[in-house]
Protein backbone atom coordinates (compact mmCIF):
# COMPACT_ATOMS: atom_id res chain seq x y z
CA UNK A 1 0.00 0.00 0.00
CA UNK A 2 2.24 2.72 -1.23
CA UNK A 3 1.60 5.82 1.14
CA UNK A 4 0.08 9.17 -0.20
CA UNK A 5 -0.90 13.31 1.33
CA UNK A 6 0.94 13.51 4.41
CA UNK A 7 0.68 10.02 5.23
CA UNK A 8 4.05 8.88 5.46
CA UNK A 9 3.42 4.41 5.43
CA UNK A 10 1.23 2.10 5.95
CA UNK A 11 1.46 -1.24 7.63
CA UNK A 12 -0.93 -3.81 8.57
CA UNK A 13 -2.39 -4.13 11.91
CA UNK A 14 -3.54 -7.15 12.00
CA UNK A 15 -6.16 -9.35 10.01
CA UNK A 16 -8.72 -6.51 9.87
CA UNK A 17 -7.21 -3.25 10.37
CA UNK A 18 -4.25 -1.32 8.97
CA UNK A 19 -2.09 1.49 10.62
CA UNK A 20 -1.31 4.71 8.98
CA UNK A 21 1.74 6.85 9.98
CA UNK A 22 2.40 10.59 9.67
CA UNK A 23 6.40 10.18 9.99
CA UNK A 24 7.85 13.05 7.30
CA UNK A 25 6.16 15.88 9.24
CA UNK A 26 7.08 17.71 12.65
CA UNK A 27 4.85 15.90 15.91
CA UNK A 28 2.24 18.85 16.00
CA UNK A 29 1.66 18.46 11.90
CA UNK A 30 1.47 14.91 12.28
CA UNK A 31 -0.97 15.10 15.38
CA UNK A 32 -3.01 17.22 13.20
CA UNK A 33 -3.26 14.91 10.43
CA UNK A 34 -4.48 12.00 12.98
CA UNK A 35 -7.40 14.30 14.06
CA UNK A 36 -8.10 15.40 10.61
CA UNK A 37 -8.27 11.42 9.11
CA UNK A 38 -9.87 10.58 12.95
CA UNK A 39 -12.70 13.57 12.45
CA UNK A 40 -13.32 13.07 8.58
CA UNK A 41 -14.11 8.73 9.43
CA UNK A 42 -16.03 9.72 12.77
CA UNK A 43 -17.86 12.18 10.50
CA UNK A 44 -18.95 9.49 7.68
CA UNK A 45 -18.82 6.40 10.17
CA UNK A 46 -18.86 4.28 6.81
CA UNK A 47 -20.31 0.74 7.80
CA UNK A 48 -17.10 -0.96 7.47
CA UNK A 49 -15.71 0.98 10.86
CA UNK A 50 -15.15 -0.90 13.90
CA UNK A 51 -12.91 1.51 15.58
CA UNK A 52 -10.39 4.37 15.30
CA UNK A 53 -7.01 4.29 17.31
CA UNK A 54 -5.73 7.64 16.61
CA UNK A 55 -2.26 8.62 18.53
CA UNK A 56 0.70 11.23 18.48
CA UNK A 57 1.52 10.90 14.63
CA UNK A 58 -0.56 7.03 13.89
CA UNK A 59 -3.94 6.01 13.19
CA UNK A 60 -5.02 2.44 13.57
CA UNK A 61 -8.24 2.08 11.51
CA UNK A 62 -10.02 -1.24 12.23
CA UNK A 63 -12.72 -2.79 9.84
CA UNK A 64 -15.30 -5.40 9.81
CA UNK A 65 -14.07 -8.00 7.44
CA UNK A 66 -17.51 -9.14 6.63
CA UNK A 67 -18.07 -5.56 4.46
CA UNK A 68 -14.46 -5.26 3.25
CA UNK A 69 -10.74 -6.14 2.67
CA UNK A 70 -7.50 -3.78 3.72
CA UNK A 71 -7.60 -2.73 -0.29
CA UNK A 72 -10.86 -1.94 0.14
CA UNK A 73 -10.11 0.71 2.88
CA UNK A 74 -7.15 1.73 1.16
CA UNK A 75 -9.29 2.39 -1.68
CA UNK A 76 -11.67 4.27 0.29
CA UNK A 77 -9.15 6.26 2.41
CA UNK A 78 -7.21 7.44 -1.33
CA UNK A 79 -11.02 8.71 -2.69
CA UNK A 80 -11.60 10.32 0.45
CA UNK A 81 -11.45 14.47 0.77
CA UNK A 82 -11.10 14.71 4.30
CA UNK A 83 -11.07 18.86 3.44
CA UNK A 84 -14.74 18.04 3.09
CA UNK A 85 -15.08 16.95 6.41
CA UNK A 86 -13.23 19.60 8.09
CA UNK A 87 -9.90 21.07 6.95
CA UNK A 88 -8.83 21.62 10.10
CA UNK A 89 -11.35 20.59 12.94
CA UNK A 90 -11.21 23.01 15.88
CA UNK A 91 -11.07 20.99 19.16
CA UNK A 92 -12.46 22.56 22.72
CA UNK A 93 -10.41 24.71 24.89
CA UNK A 94 -10.87 24.02 28.59
CA UNK A 95 -9.79 24.82 31.70
CA UNK A 96 -8.56 22.93 34.47
CA UNK A 97 -8.49 24.13 38.53
CA UNK A 98 -5.84 22.09 40.03
CA UNK A 99 -4.84 22.67 43.62
CA UNK A 100 -1.06 22.70 43.61
CA UNK A 101 0.91 20.74 46.37
CA UNK A 102 -2.03 19.20 47.44
CA UNK A 103 -2.08 16.78 49.89
CA UNK A 104 -1.26 12.83 48.39
CA UNK A 105 -0.61 14.30 45.46
CA UNK A 106 2.67 16.56 45.90
CA UNK A 107 5.97 15.76 44.50
CA UNK A 108 7.06 19.45 44.31
CA UNK A 109 10.28 19.07 46.41
CA UNK A 110 11.18 16.07 44.18
CA UNK A 111 10.26 18.43 41.05
CA UNK A 112 12.38 21.40 42.36
CA UNK A 113 15.29 19.36 42.81
CA UNK A 114 15.25 17.54 39.72
CA UNK A 115 14.68 20.87 37.70
CA UNK A 116 16.21 23.42 40.25
CA UNK A 117 13.14 25.54 39.97
CA UNK A 118 11.34 27.07 43.14
CA UNK A 119 7.54 25.83 43.55
CA UNK A 120 5.92 29.35 42.32
CA UNK A 121 7.90 28.81 39.00
CA UNK A 122 6.88 24.92 38.79
CA UNK A 123 3.39 26.29 39.19
CA UNK A 124 4.12 29.36 37.02
CA UNK A 125 5.64 27.33 34.34
CA UNK A 126 2.71 24.68 34.26
CA UNK A 127 -0.20 27.40 33.63
CA UNK A 128 1.39 29.68 31.61
CA UNK A 129 -0.02 28.59 28.21
CA UNK A 130 -2.43 26.10 26.58
CA UNK A 131 -1.11 22.37 26.32
CA UNK A 132 -2.63 20.12 23.16
CA UNK A 133 -4.21 16.70 23.72
CA UNK A 134 -2.09 14.58 21.72
CA UNK A 135 -3.86 11.10 22.80
CA UNK A 136 -6.14 10.05 24.60
CA UNK A 137 -5.87 6.32 25.97
CA UNK A 138 -3.96 4.06 28.48
CA UNK A 139 -6.61 3.97 30.88
CA UNK A 140 -10.47 5.35 30.10
CA UNK A 141 -10.20 9.13 29.48
CA UNK A 142 -6.46 9.80 30.11
CA UNK A 143 -5.29 12.39 27.90
CA UNK A 144 -1.46 13.02 27.07
CA UNK A 145 -0.99 17.08 26.63
CA UNK A 146 1.95 18.62 25.34
CA UNK A 147 3.97 20.15 25.19
CA UNK A 148 5.89 21.27 28.48
CA UNK A 149 8.78 24.13 28.71
CA UNK A 150 11.91 22.16 28.39
CA UNK A 151 12.84 23.78 31.96
CA UNK A 152 9.95 21.46 33.34
CA UNK A 153 10.82 18.21 32.03
CA UNK A 154 11.54 15.38 34.44
CA UNK A 155 12.40 11.83 34.49
CA UNK A 156 9.50 9.44 35.31
CA UNK A 157 10.03 7.77 38.83
CA UNK A 158 12.62 5.21 39.51
CA UNK A 159 9.57 3.00 40.67
CA UNK A 160 6.06 3.66 39.72
CA UNK A 161 3.53 4.11 42.50
CA UNK A 162 0.85 1.18 43.46
CA UNK A 163 -1.51 3.96 44.03
CA UNK A 164 -2.06 7.42 42.09
CA UNK A 165 -5.18 8.88 43.55
CA UNK A 166 -7.94 9.91 41.07
CA UNK A 167 -7.78 13.50 39.96
CA UNK A 168 -3.48 14.00 40.33
CA UNK A 169 -2.41 16.19 37.80
CA UNK A 170 0.95 15.12 36.80
CA UNK A 171 4.04 15.42 34.35
CA UNK A 172 6.92 13.37 32.12
CA UNK A 173 9.45 14.19 30.24
CA UNK A 174 7.78 16.81 28.03
CA UNK A 175 3.68 15.61 29.07
CA UNK A 176 1.08 16.18 31.59
CA UNK A 177 -1.72 14.27 32.10
CA UNK A 178 -4.64 13.61 34.71
CA UNK A 179 -5.26 10.48 36.39
CA UNK A 180 -8.96 9.65 35.22
CA UNK A 181 -8.88 6.85 38.15
CA UNK A 182 -6.98 5.55 40.76
CA UNK A 183 -4.44 3.40 39.31
CA UNK A 184 -0.61 2.73 39.55
CA UNK A 185 1.52 4.96 37.65
CA UNK A 186 5.45 6.21 37.38
CA UNK A 187 4.80 10.54 36.75
CA UNK A 188 5.50 13.40 39.01
CA UNK A 189 2.55 14.51 40.66
CA UNK A 190 1.96 18.48 40.80
CA UNK A 191 -1.81 18.38 42.51
CA UNK A 192 -5.53 17.43 41.97
CA UNK A 193 -8.24 18.47 40.02
CA UNK A 194 -11.96 18.19 40.74
CA UNK A 195 -12.73 17.93 37.57
CA UNK A 196 -13.94 13.92 36.18
CA UNK A 197 -12.04 13.06 33.10
CA UNK A 198 -15.16 10.50 32.05
CA UNK A 199 -18.39 9.79 32.03
CA UNK A 200 -18.44 5.65 32.55
CA UNK A 201 -22.10 5.29 31.65
CA UNK A 202 -22.20 7.58 28.28
CA UNK A 203 -18.58 6.56 27.50
CA UNK A 204 -17.35 9.87 27.10
CA UNK A 205 -13.63 11.55 27.60
CA UNK A 206 -13.53 15.13 28.21
CA UNK A 207 -10.81 15.31 26.46
CA UNK A 208 -10.40 14.40 22.73
CA UNK A 209 -7.59 14.54 20.38
CA UNK A 210 -6.81 18.41 18.86
CA UNK A 211 -8.18 20.24 22.10
CA UNK A 212 -6.34 22.36 24.43
CA UNK A 213 -6.09 22.48 28.11
CA UNK A 214 -4.99 25.42 30.53
CA UNK A 215 -4.51 24.92 34.01
CA UNK A 216 -5.65 27.38 36.76
CA UNK A 217 -4.17 27.22 40.23
CA UNK A 218 -7.05 26.65 43.06
CA UNK A 219 -6.70 26.69 46.89
CA UNK A 220 -7.34 23.43 48.73
CA UNK A 221 -11.20 25.05 49.86
CA UNK A 222 -11.85 25.85 46.36
CA UNK A 223 -10.90 22.25 45.33
CA UNK A 224 -13.01 20.68 48.20
CA UNK A 225 -15.74 22.82 47.30
CA UNK A 226 -16.05 22.45 43.29
CA UNK A 227 -15.84 18.20 44.21
CA UNK A 228 -18.65 18.33 46.68
CA UNK A 229 -20.83 20.14 43.97
CA UNK A 230 -19.70 17.57 41.27
CA UNK B 1 -42.84 -13.71 31.40
CA UNK B 2 -40.63 -15.46 34.49
CA UNK B 3 -38.77 -13.61 36.90
CA UNK B 4 -35.23 -16.08 36.91
CA UNK B 5 -32.06 -15.80 38.26
CA UNK B 6 -28.93 -17.88 38.76
CA UNK B 7 -26.57 -17.56 41.75
CA UNK B 8 -22.87 -18.16 41.91
CA UNK B 9 -22.65 -20.38 44.51
CA UNK B 10 -18.82 -20.93 43.53
CA UNK B 11 -18.27 -18.32 41.03
CA UNK B 12 -14.35 -19.51 40.13
CA UNK B 13 -11.47 -17.86 39.50
CA UNK B 14 -10.94 -14.64 37.95
CA UNK B 15 -15.26 -14.74 37.04
CA UNK B 16 -16.15 -12.43 34.46
CA UNK B 17 -19.38 -10.95 32.69
CA UNK B 18 -18.12 -10.81 29.01
CA UNK B 19 -19.85 -9.69 25.84
CA UNK B 20 -18.97 -8.23 21.94
CA UNK B 21 -17.01 -5.19 24.05
CA UNK B 22 -16.54 -2.19 23.81
CA UNK B 23 -14.70 -1.62 20.06
CA UNK B 24 -15.99 1.59 19.50
CA UNK B 25 -14.92 3.67 22.35
CA UNK B 26 -11.09 2.31 22.87
CA UNK B 27 -10.78 5.84 21.22
CA UNK B 28 -11.95 7.23 24.31
CA UNK B 29 -9.28 5.04 25.99
CA UNK B 30 -11.69 2.13 27.24
CA UNK B 31 -10.43 -1.69 26.91
CA UNK B 32 -12.02 -3.30 23.99
CA UNK B 33 -12.59 -6.20 26.08
CA UNK B 34 -14.42 -9.61 25.55
CA UNK B 35 -14.31 -13.11 25.58
CA UNK B 36 -10.81 -14.39 25.52
CA UNK B 37 -12.14 -17.49 23.34
CA UNK B 38 -14.72 -15.75 20.97
CA UNK B 39 -15.61 -19.46 20.03
CA UNK B 40 -16.69 -20.79 23.11
CA UNK B 41 -18.82 -17.68 23.93
CA UNK B 42 -20.24 -17.31 20.32
CA UNK B 43 -21.42 -20.79 20.75
CA UNK B 44 -22.79 -20.38 24.31
CA UNK B 45 -25.30 -18.15 23.13
CA UNK B 46 -26.15 -19.83 20.19
CA UNK B 47 -26.76 -23.08 22.13
CA UNK B 48 -29.32 -20.87 24.49
CA UNK B 49 -31.02 -19.27 21.69
CA UNK B 50 -29.97 -15.85 22.33
CA UNK B 51 -28.38 -13.30 20.08
CA UNK B 52 -24.76 -12.95 19.47
CA UNK B 53 -23.40 -10.37 21.58
CA UNK B 54 -25.81 -11.42 24.59
CA UNK B 55 -23.62 -11.54 28.00
CA UNK B 56 -22.24 -14.84 29.51
CA UNK B 57 -19.84 -15.58 32.69
CA UNK B 58 -16.25 -16.69 31.81
CA UNK B 59 -14.27 -18.08 34.09
CA UNK B 60 -11.16 -20.33 35.25
CA UNK B 61 -11.47 -23.43 37.35
CA UNK B 62 -14.33 -25.28 39.07
CA UNK B 63 -17.50 -23.73 39.38
CA UNK B 64 -20.89 -24.48 41.16
CA UNK B 65 -24.55 -22.53 40.06
CA UNK B 66 -27.75 -22.73 41.34
CA UNK B 67 -31.02 -21.67 39.17
CA UNK B 68 -34.03 -19.93 41.01
CA UNK B 69 -36.50 -21.01 38.30
CA UNK B 70 -37.09 -23.72 35.06
CA UNK B 71 -34.16 -22.15 33.04
CA UNK B 72 -31.81 -23.33 29.86
CA UNK B 73 -28.03 -22.62 30.07
CA UNK B 74 -24.98 -24.16 28.21
CA UNK B 75 -21.65 -24.71 28.91
CA UNK B 76 -19.01 -24.60 26.20
CA UNK B 77 -14.99 -24.04 26.65
CA UNK B 78 -12.12 -27.57 26.09
CA UNK B 79 -12.56 -30.87 28.34
CA UNK B 80 -14.44 -30.44 31.54
CA UNK B 81 -16.97 -32.67 33.46
CA UNK B 82 -20.35 -30.85 33.59
CA UNK B 83 -23.24 -32.48 36.59
CA UNK B 84 -26.75 -31.18 36.85
CA UNK B 85 -27.53 -32.22 40.95
CA UNK B 86 -24.53 -35.09 40.27
CA UNK B 87 -25.72 -36.75 37.06
CA UNK B 88 -23.26 -36.22 34.27
CA UNK B 89 -24.11 -33.92 31.63
CA UNK B 90 -22.39 -32.27 28.21
CA UNK B 91 -20.90 -29.47 26.88
CA UNK B 92 -21.96 -27.83 23.65
CA UNK B 93 -25.41 -28.51 24.31
CA UNK B 94 -28.67 -26.95 25.39
CA UNK B 95 -29.05 -28.05 29.28
CA UNK B 96 -32.66 -27.35 30.74
CA UNK B 97 -32.59 -26.91 33.95
CA UNK B 98 -35.69 -27.12 36.94
CA UNK B 99 -36.09 -24.84 39.68
CA UNK B 100 -33.01 -25.62 42.47
CA UNK B 101 -30.92 -27.50 40.23
CA UNK B 102 -27.24 -27.17 40.94
CA UNK B 103 -24.79 -27.45 38.17
CA UNK B 104 -20.88 -27.85 38.89
CA UNK B 105 -18.11 -27.56 36.19
CA UNK B 106 -14.63 -29.08 36.58
CA UNK B 107 -12.46 -28.92 34.02
CA UNK B 108 -10.02 -31.11 32.97
CA UNK B 109 -6.82 -29.02 32.86
CA UNK B 110 -5.88 -26.17 35.28
CA UNK B 111 -6.02 -22.75 33.91
CA UNK B 112 -8.65 -23.19 31.15
CA UNK B 113 -11.28 -20.49 30.42
CA UNK B 114 -14.80 -21.77 30.59
CA UNK B 115 -18.15 -19.90 29.49
CA UNK B 116 -21.98 -20.31 30.55
CA UNK B 117 -24.42 -19.03 28.56
CA UNK B 118 -28.30 -18.61 30.24
CA UNK B 119 -31.48 -18.27 28.53
CA UNK B 120 -32.90 -14.84 28.34
CA UNK B 121 -32.33 -10.93 28.47
CA UNK B 122 -29.81 -10.53 31.09
CA UNK B 123 -30.84 -7.68 33.55
CA UNK B 124 -26.66 -6.93 34.37
CA UNK B 125 -25.31 -3.16 34.40
CA UNK B 126 -23.98 -1.59 31.07
CA UNK B 127 -21.25 0.79 30.69
CA UNK B 128 -20.05 2.06 27.38
CA UNK B 129 -22.11 -0.01 25.69
CA UNK B 130 -21.07 -3.54 27.22
CA UNK B 131 -22.07 -5.65 30.41
CA UNK B 132 -17.84 -6.47 30.16
CA UNK B 133 -16.04 -6.64 33.98
CA UNK B 134 -12.37 -4.84 33.40
CA UNK B 135 -10.30 -5.50 36.15
CA UNK B 136 -7.53 -3.45 35.00
CA UNK B 137 -9.62 -0.46 34.61
CA UNK B 138 -12.18 -0.59 37.75
CA UNK B 139 -14.79 -0.91 35.48
CA UNK B 140 -18.09 -2.63 34.56
CA UNK B 141 -19.26 -6.17 35.49
CA UNK B 142 -21.54 -7.02 38.49
CA UNK B 143 -20.50 -4.33 40.63
CA UNK B 144 -20.02 -1.93 37.77
CA UNK B 145 -16.27 -1.48 39.46
CA UNK B 146 -14.47 -4.34 38.15
CA UNK B 147 -14.07 -6.63 40.22
CA UNK B 148 -14.58 -9.99 39.85
CA UNK B 149 -17.87 -12.04 40.35
CA UNK B 150 -17.96 -13.28 44.11
CA UNK B 151 -19.95 -16.37 46.09
CA UNK B 152 -23.10 -15.57 45.66
CA UNK B 153 -23.56 -13.37 43.35
CA UNK B 154 -27.15 -13.61 41.67
CA UNK B 155 -27.91 -12.84 37.99
CA UNK B 156 -31.46 -11.67 36.65
CA UNK B 157 -32.54 -12.86 33.27
CA UNK B 158 -35.93 -11.94 31.45
CA UNK B 159 -37.04 -15.18 30.14
CA UNK B 160 -39.97 -14.20 27.09
CA UNK B 161 -40.10 -17.97 26.26
CA UNK B 162 -38.04 -21.43 26.10
CA UNK B 163 -36.70 -22.47 23.52
CA UNK B 164 -38.45 -25.00 21.75
CA UNK B 165 -35.11 -27.51 20.62
CA UNK B 166 -32.62 -28.95 22.31
CA UNK B 167 -29.05 -27.84 20.41
CA UNK B 168 -25.86 -29.22 19.56
CA UNK B 169 -22.92 -28.42 18.27
CA UNK B 170 -21.94 -31.16 16.00
CA UNK B 171 -18.26 -32.71 16.45
CA UNK B 172 -16.98 -30.92 13.56
CA UNK B 173 -18.15 -27.37 14.35
CA UNK B 174 -16.72 -27.32 17.68
CA UNK B 175 -13.48 -25.33 18.07
CA UNK B 176 -9.89 -27.58 18.54
CA UNK B 177 -8.08 -27.04 21.50
CA UNK B 178 -4.92 -28.31 20.27
CA UNK B 179 -1.92 -26.61 19.58
CA UNK B 180 -0.41 -29.30 17.00
CA UNK B 181 -0.59 -26.83 14.10
CA UNK B 182 1.07 -23.32 14.36
CA UNK B 183 -0.30 -20.06 15.46
CA UNK B 184 -0.89 -17.89 12.44
CA UNK B 185 0.34 -14.25 12.34
CA UNK B 186 -0.04 -11.30 10.19
CA UNK B 187 3.19 -9.76 9.82
CA UNK B 188 2.53 -5.42 10.15
CA UNK B 189 3.16 -2.43 12.51
CA UNK B 190 7.34 -2.32 12.71
CA UNK B 191 7.86 -5.78 11.17
CA UNK B 192 10.27 -4.01 9.06
CA UNK B 193 12.56 -3.05 12.31
CA UNK B 194 13.42 -6.87 12.65
CA UNK B 195 15.99 -8.22 11.29
CA UNK B 196 15.78 -11.23 8.91
CA UNK B 197 17.28 -13.16 11.65
CA UNK B 198 15.06 -12.23 14.44
CA UNK B 199 12.23 -13.10 12.38
CA UNK B 200 13.21 -16.30 10.92
CA UNK B 201 14.36 -16.99 15.11
CA UNK B 202 11.13 -16.08 16.34
CA UNK B 203 9.08 -18.63 13.37
CA UNK B 204 11.03 -21.53 14.15
CA UNK B 205 11.18 -21.38 17.63
CA UNK B 206 8.47 -22.86 19.95
CA UNK B 207 7.57 -20.57 23.07
CA UNK B 208 6.77 -21.38 26.57
CA UNK B 209 3.62 -19.73 28.27
CA UNK B 210 5.14 -18.11 31.29
CA UNK B 211 2.77 -17.67 34.35
CA UNK B 212 2.45 -13.84 33.77
CA UNK B 213 -0.61 -14.25 31.52
CA UNK B 214 -4.01 -12.28 32.00
CA UNK B 215 -6.78 -10.84 30.00
CA UNK B 216 -4.80 -8.14 29.26
CA UNK B 217 -1.78 -9.71 27.79
CA UNK B 218 0.39 -13.50 27.48
CA UNK B 219 4.11 -12.57 28.18
CA UNK B 220 6.25 -15.57 26.54
CA UNK B 221 9.69 -17.17 27.02
CA UNK B 222 11.84 -18.53 24.62
CA UNK B 223 14.91 -17.16 21.98
CA UNK B 224 14.58 -13.15 22.49
CA UNK B 225 13.24 -11.84 19.32
CA UNK B 226 15.20 -8.26 19.37
CA UNK B 227 14.55 -5.50 17.94
CA UNK B 228 16.99 -2.86 16.24
CA UNK B 229 14.99 0.25 17.58
CA UNK B 230 12.82 1.28 20.24
CA UNK B 231 12.20 4.66 20.04
CA UNK B 232 8.90 5.24 18.93
CA UNK B 233 5.70 7.10 20.09
CA UNK B 234 3.08 5.11 21.78
CA UNK B 235 0.20 3.88 19.20
CA UNK B 236 -2.96 2.12 18.90
CA UNK B 237 -2.58 -1.64 19.43
CA UNK B 238 -4.74 -4.22 18.03
CA UNK B 239 -6.12 -7.09 19.22
CA UNK B 240 -3.41 -9.92 19.51
CA UNK B 241 -0.12 -7.68 18.32
CA UNK B 242 2.98 -9.23 19.45
CA UNK B 243 5.41 -6.62 21.63
CA UNK B 244 8.58 -7.29 21.61
CA UNK B 245 9.86 -5.32 24.62
CA UNK B 246 14.01 -4.50 25.39
CA UNK B 247 14.19 -8.06 27.09
CA UNK B 248 12.93 -9.71 23.46
CA UNK B 249 10.50 -12.27 24.91
CA UNK B 250 7.16 -11.37 23.16
CA UNK B 251 4.17 -10.60 24.73
CA UNK B 252 0.94 -11.15 23.04
CA UNK B 253 -1.74 -7.96 23.54
CA UNK B 254 -5.48 -9.58 24.85
CA UNK B 255 -8.79 -8.55 25.33
CA UNK B 256 -8.42 -6.32 28.15
CA UNK B 257 -5.22 -4.49 26.56
CA UNK B 258 -4.13 -1.11 27.12
CA UNK B 259 -5.31 1.25 23.91
CA UNK B 260 -2.17 2.35 23.14
CA UNK B 261 1.57 1.65 23.71
CA UNK B 262 4.82 2.30 22.76
CA UNK B 263 6.87 -1.41 22.22
CA UNK B 264 7.98 -2.52 18.85
CA UNK B 265 5.21 -5.06 17.31
CA UNK B 266 6.41 -7.53 14.67
CA UNK B 267 2.36 -8.22 13.81
CA UNK B 268 -0.49 -9.44 14.84
CA UNK B 269 -2.16 -13.27 15.88
CA UNK B 270 -5.01 -13.84 13.57
CA UNK B 271 -8.06 -13.61 15.16
CA UNK B 272 -9.58 -17.23 14.39
CA UNK B 273 -6.03 -18.50 15.76
CA UNK B 274 -6.40 -16.35 19.06
CA UNK B 275 -8.80 -18.57 21.06
CA UNK B 276 -6.09 -21.67 20.97
CA UNK B 277 -3.51 -18.98 22.36
CA UNK B 278 -6.46 -18.00 24.74
CA UNK B 279 -6.61 -21.63 26.51
CA UNK B 280 -3.29 -22.53 26.90
CA UNK B 281 -1.77 -22.57 30.40
CA UNK B 282 1.24 -22.16 31.99
CA UNK B 283 4.22 -24.47 30.81
CA UNK B 284 2.70 -25.43 27.85
CA UNK B 285 4.23 -24.29 24.12
CA UNK B 286 3.19 -22.52 21.10
CA UNK B 287 4.77 -21.95 17.86
CA UNK B 288 4.25 -19.57 15.54
CA UNK B 289 3.74 -18.82 11.58
CA UNK B 290 3.26 -16.15 9.48
CA UNK B 291 0.45 -15.48 7.12
CA UNK B 292 -0.66 -12.71 4.78
CA UNK B 293 -3.99 -10.61 5.77
CA UNK B 294 -5.94 -11.77 2.81
CA UNK B 295 -5.38 -15.13 3.81
CA UNK B 296 -5.69 -14.50 7.32
CA UNK B 297 -9.48 -12.37 6.22
CA UNK B 298 -10.44 -15.68 4.29
CA UNK B 299 -10.08 -18.22 7.03
CA UNK B 300 -12.26 -15.87 9.24
CA UNK B 301 -14.83 -16.20 6.38
CA UNK B 302 -14.86 -19.89 6.36
CA UNK B 303 -14.87 -19.84 9.68
CA UNK B 304 -18.50 -17.28 9.67
CA UNK B 305 -19.64 -19.83 6.75
CA UNK B 306 -18.96 -22.91 8.65
CA UNK B 307 -21.28 -21.66 11.37
CA UNK B 308 -23.65 -20.39 8.97
CA UNK B 309 -24.12 -24.21 7.52
CA UNK B 310 -24.92 -24.98 11.42
CA UNK B 311 -26.92 -22.24 12.93
CA UNK B 312 -28.89 -22.11 9.37
CA UNK B 313 -28.85 -18.38 9.64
Amino acid sequence: MIPFNTISAIEPAGMNAIILYFHDQPLLEANKSCQRWTSALDAISPAWLASLLPSYDSLVISFHPEHTDMHGVYRYLHDLKTSEYGANPKGENHTVPVWYGAEGADDLALISDHTGLSVDDIIASHTEKPYRVYAVGFAPGFAYLGELDEKLSCPRLASPRQKVPQGAVAIADRQTAIYPAESPGGWHLLGLTPVAMFDAKQARSRFNIGDTVTYVPITKSEYEEALHAR
Amino acid sequence: MLDSAIILTQPGLMSTIVDNGRGIHQQRGFSESGPMDDEAYYWVNWLCGNSDGTPAIEWVGAAEFTVTSDMQIAVTGPGATVKVNDCQCELWVTLALKEGDVVTVEPEKTGTRHYLGIRGNWRVPHIAGSACTVAREGLGGLHEDGSYNCADDTISVDIDSALKEVREVPGWGRPDYLLATPVKVIPGYQNAWFTEVAKQLFYTSSYKITNKIDRMGYRLSGTPVKCARSEMHSEGITLGAIQCPPDGQPIVMMRDRQTLGGYPKLGCVSPTDLYRLAQRVPGEHVTFQSEDADNARASYLLRASRRREITGS
